[in-house]
């Protein structure tokens, strides 16, 4: 399952970078209510920073292969989700958490992701001028929102799928490997996952996708864990290409003087809360 | 000394209880450090990588490589890892059913002593804790030494503790103690929500047990814990294996339905998976008239008087028990209102049928906090007509509700029916009745502010107090300056800010005194109501 090595001087470093940090979202939040944002003044800016960080850390409970940074990043990310404070109607305005995303600054839809209501008619106590209890609020609705596995799904299906994790993968010819630069130990994954590389092969300009799965541990210095897959399946185009043929014909480009931009997403992600430390019948892998 | 030390040692290579006693030899010897710590923690490092994927004779290959090591290091720590991940190689060869008999037998014992050997060392070891009480949990004789060590294990509070408590109840689910099995799977649940372990054993027991209102009532707990999906399915399933007694578990699915997290328009609910699975019950006796009239919910209301499946236990003159059928079918219509209504104007039409039908369906005492909801959406569209048509139609229902809320006592109930009907008022600009005093917003505000108040007054110490919101407050105010009470209009906003200041709460003081407000106060306020009034809001505005 698992293969440990002395150094990456075995692995064959595919495709150039060409993300500045494929792994990373940048977590925002706005206070768009006209109602908080001329009761709480200055306050807004504070209200935001807080939120976006508490933000971040709550999605690295369900997400932990993703990097959330709730505070600039020194790159620019490869992904950024942004929660927006919005108010609509009228004597008594319903106040919404909106989300919004973009991958590489190209804006995407996420309609399953309903907006969490904050406050509606039955919720006439509103701190408009308490920028701590605002944020408590906010707190509170986040928490339970990210909790909920109907909401997992949704943020999995339509965000976590679309953020790039890496731009370049190392190969083990010998033993037909992709290890993904993944950190093993915090990305958590279950061996269930299935992680997706694509690129597009130049001549003839052609798509490449390649299923990565099962994922599992690949050990390259003792301290660091990266992961490890085996191609699964690979389609060019249209076609799917057989599987004695997939090394050859899909994976092979990637070792080219001239490989093309890579990028690899996750498909299917699970987590496994004690991935490598507990065995399916209970047993402590660690003292 | 050395070299005695080390020839006896190495007379025991494999055998792990013993390299104690060698490394206490050499720990008491501080010798020069001989042994190469970086390859014994590669070692060892790597052994716990294959012992993560099962691999113990890969495991074992790497430890009986380091052995020489091990037993020149003087890191402590390194040489409890090595005493571990042996009996943990052990004890993976001692589970393998492709492994000889005897062998495994042989094998079980010395994953024993070494972590018997281990736990001297290092007491606090979880980890140590849960596996030795794994294998002396494989002889049923020794079952209650390890509920010992999984007790200690658990008292440890690390953040494996949900899988102790469910290697515990696995234990005693073995021994036939399913009463406190149950409650342990129960319990590693709350810790560790989504343990499969756990979540099995506990379905399991609860099977065995036969009863489908427990089980309901573990649909209901799932669903606390935020896993809104995984309840629905686990109630399905229930549902589907059954052909009696299902009506708790159709209840609990519903009330997973109408929760926060299950979010979507009604409409996107009957295309999905779970719609697909309920419509195969349509045709059941038992189930089928309610299956059917949920689904009707969800693609258009209709009339109240066609849900009668799920009205069977609702009386008109009775107040609404939680998790009854028709308690929970309105809590459904409800919160499909609030998804139609979350998605702003475009579903307001959407979210209007469902408000009223939640009003309908309570009959002769209409539900305020529907009621609340539709008003609003008729205020912010500025229907003023129709808001004023349908606060007739519905005046005297609220006003029956309130009236069983005063003779039940129910004070938080008593407080929501003076709000919405205050609210309402308010909505239309009807702010005063002078032929019947209870018909007008300021009279219906009044008497909420003073049931809030009597009921925070005699409420328990550390009980949810009714607040009084800021927004009421200058409804309150609005409607005492629109009826010339200008004194009026201005006190109740001034004495509020001063409550407010008093519990310290500026914010709260500074919202009910904004200062549009007070630079339009009209001529006729008198000059010590100002200086109150500027006075309050100058606290409000200073420093923390």
């Amino acid at each position: 399952m698992k293969v440990r090595i002395a150094a990456c001087s075995a692995l064959l470093l595919a495709a150039p970078a060409v993300l500045a940090a494929p792994g990373q979202v940048q977590v925002t939040f706005k206070v768009q209510s006209e109602k908080f944002v001329n009761g709480l003044a200055g306050g807004v800016t504070d209200v935001e920073k807080q939120v976006a960080e508490h933000l971040a850390t709550q999605l690295r409970a369900p997400f932990p292969l993703i990097e959330w940074l709730g505070t600039a990043a020194a790159d620019a990310p490869a992904a950024v989700f942004s929660g927006t404070l919005v108010q609509q109607g009228a004597p008594v305005p319903m106040i919404q958490i909106v989300w919004n995303a973009s991958v590489d600054g190209t804006a995407f839809t996420m309609p399953q992701l309903d907006p969490i209501t904050l406050y509606d008619s039955r919720t006439l106590v509103r701190p408009y001028r308490n920028a701590g209890e605002l944020t408590d609020d906010i707190d509170d609705a986040l928490a339970a929102w990210i909790r909920t596995d109907t909401v997992e799904k949704s943020l999995h299906d339509q965000f976590v799928t679309q953020v790039p994790l890496a731009n370049r993968v190392d190969l083990d010819a010998a033993r037909q490997a992709i290890v993904i630069p993944l950190p093993w130990e915090r990305a958590k994954v279950r061996d269930d996952s299935v992680f997706i590389l694509e690129f597009v092969r130049p001549a003839p300009a052609e798509k490449v996708v390649l299923r990565l799965t099962p994922p599992s541990q690949r050990l390259i210095d003792p301290a660091l864990g990266a992961t490890e897959c085996a191609a699964a399946a690979c389609t060019e185009g249209v076609a799917s290409v057989a599987n004695d043929a997939i090394w050859s014909r899909c994976v092979q480009a990637l070792l080219d003087a001239n490989a093309p931009p890579l990028l690899v997403t996750v498909r299917e992600y699970k987590q496994d809360p004690h991935a490598g430390a507990i065995r399916p019948n209970g047993t402590s892998v660690s003292p | 000394m050395n070299a005695a030390r080390g020839s006896t040692c190495a007379n025991r290579v494999g055998v792990v209880a013993s390299l104690l006693a060698c490394a206490a030899t050499a720990f008491a010897t501080a010798s020069p450090a001989l042994a190469d710590d970086k390859e014994l923690a590669q070692a060892i490092n790597g052994a716990r990588a294959d012992l993560g994927t099962g691999d113990w004779r890969d495991a074992r290959k790497e430890l009986d490589g380091a052995v020489s090591d091990v037993k020149q290091t003087k890191d402590q720590k390194l040489f409890g890892d090595y005493l571990f991940y042996s009996a943990l190689a052990y004890q993976q060869w001692s589970e393998d059913p492709k492994a000889d008999e005897g062998a495994r037998k042989g094998a079980r014992d010395r994953a024993i002593r070494g972590y018997e050997d281990f736990l001297k060392t290092r007491p606090d070891s979880g980890g140590a804790l849960n596996n030795l009480a794994q294998l002396y949990a494989q002889d049923p004789q020794q079952r209650p030494k390890a509920i010992a060590l999984l007790d200690r294990a658990t008292q440890l509070k690390d953040e494996r503790v949900g899988v102790y408590a469910a290697n515990r109840a696995r234990i005693q689910a073995q021994s036939g103690q399913d009463e406190e099995a149950l409650s342990w799977a129960l319990g590693s649940l709350r810790t560790n929500r989504d343990d499969p372990t756990a979540q099995a054993l506990a379905l399991d027991l609860l099977r065995k047990q036969g009863n489908t209102s427990a089980i309901a009532d573990y649909v209901r707990e799932l669903g606390s814990h935020g896993l809104v999906q995984r309840a629905i399915d686990v109630g399905l399933t229930e549902i589907e294996a059954r052909s009696s007694g299902r009506e708790p578990l159709l209840v609990a699915v519903v009330e997973a339905l109408a929760s926060r997290g299950y979010g979507g328009a009604p409409q996107r609910f009957v295309k999905s998976e779970v719609a697909t699975r309920l419509r195969k019950q349509e045709g059941s006796a038992d189930l089928g008239p309610g299956v059917h009239e949920l689904l009707r919910l969800h693609e258009k209301p209709g009339a109240v008087s066609d849900y009668k499946w799920w009205r069977k236990d609702f009386y008109a003159h009775e107040e609404l028990q939680q998790g009854s059928r028709s308690a929970t079918f309105l809590d459904l219509a409800r919160a499909l209102g609030d998804r139609c209504r979350a998605a702003g104007e475009s579903g307001y039409s959407c979210a209007e049928a469902y408000y009223r039908f939640a009003i309908d369906f309570t009959g002769t005492s209409a539900d305020p906090s529907a009621f609340l909801a539709l008003a609003e959406i008729l205020a912010n569209s500025g229907r003023g007509a129709e808001l004023a048509e349908v606060s007739r139609k519905y005046e005297s229902a609220l006003f029956r509700g309130k009236q069983a809320a005063y003779d039940r006592a129910n004070k938080p109930k008593i407080y929501q029916f003076h709000l919405a009907l205050g609210m309402m008022y308010s909505y239309i600009g009807k702010w005063e009745d002078k032929d019947f005093a209870p018909g007008g917003a300021i009279w219906q505000l009044n008497r909420a502010k003073r049931t809030a108040e009597d009921y925070n007054d005699s409420a328990p110490e550390g009980a949810p107090r009714i607040e009084f919101p800021p927004q009421a407050v200058t409804v309150l105010s609005d409607g005492y300056l629109k009826t010339g009470a200008v004194d009026n209009s201005v006190q109740i906003r001034v004495e509020e800010a001063e409550k407010y200041l008093k519990k310290g709460d500026k914010a709260r003081a500074q919202e009910v005194l904004d200062p549009k407000w007070r630079s339009s106060l009209p001529a006729t306020v008198k000059q010590p109501m100002r200086q109150r009034v500027e006075a309050a809001a100058t606290a409000a505005e200073g420093p923390t």
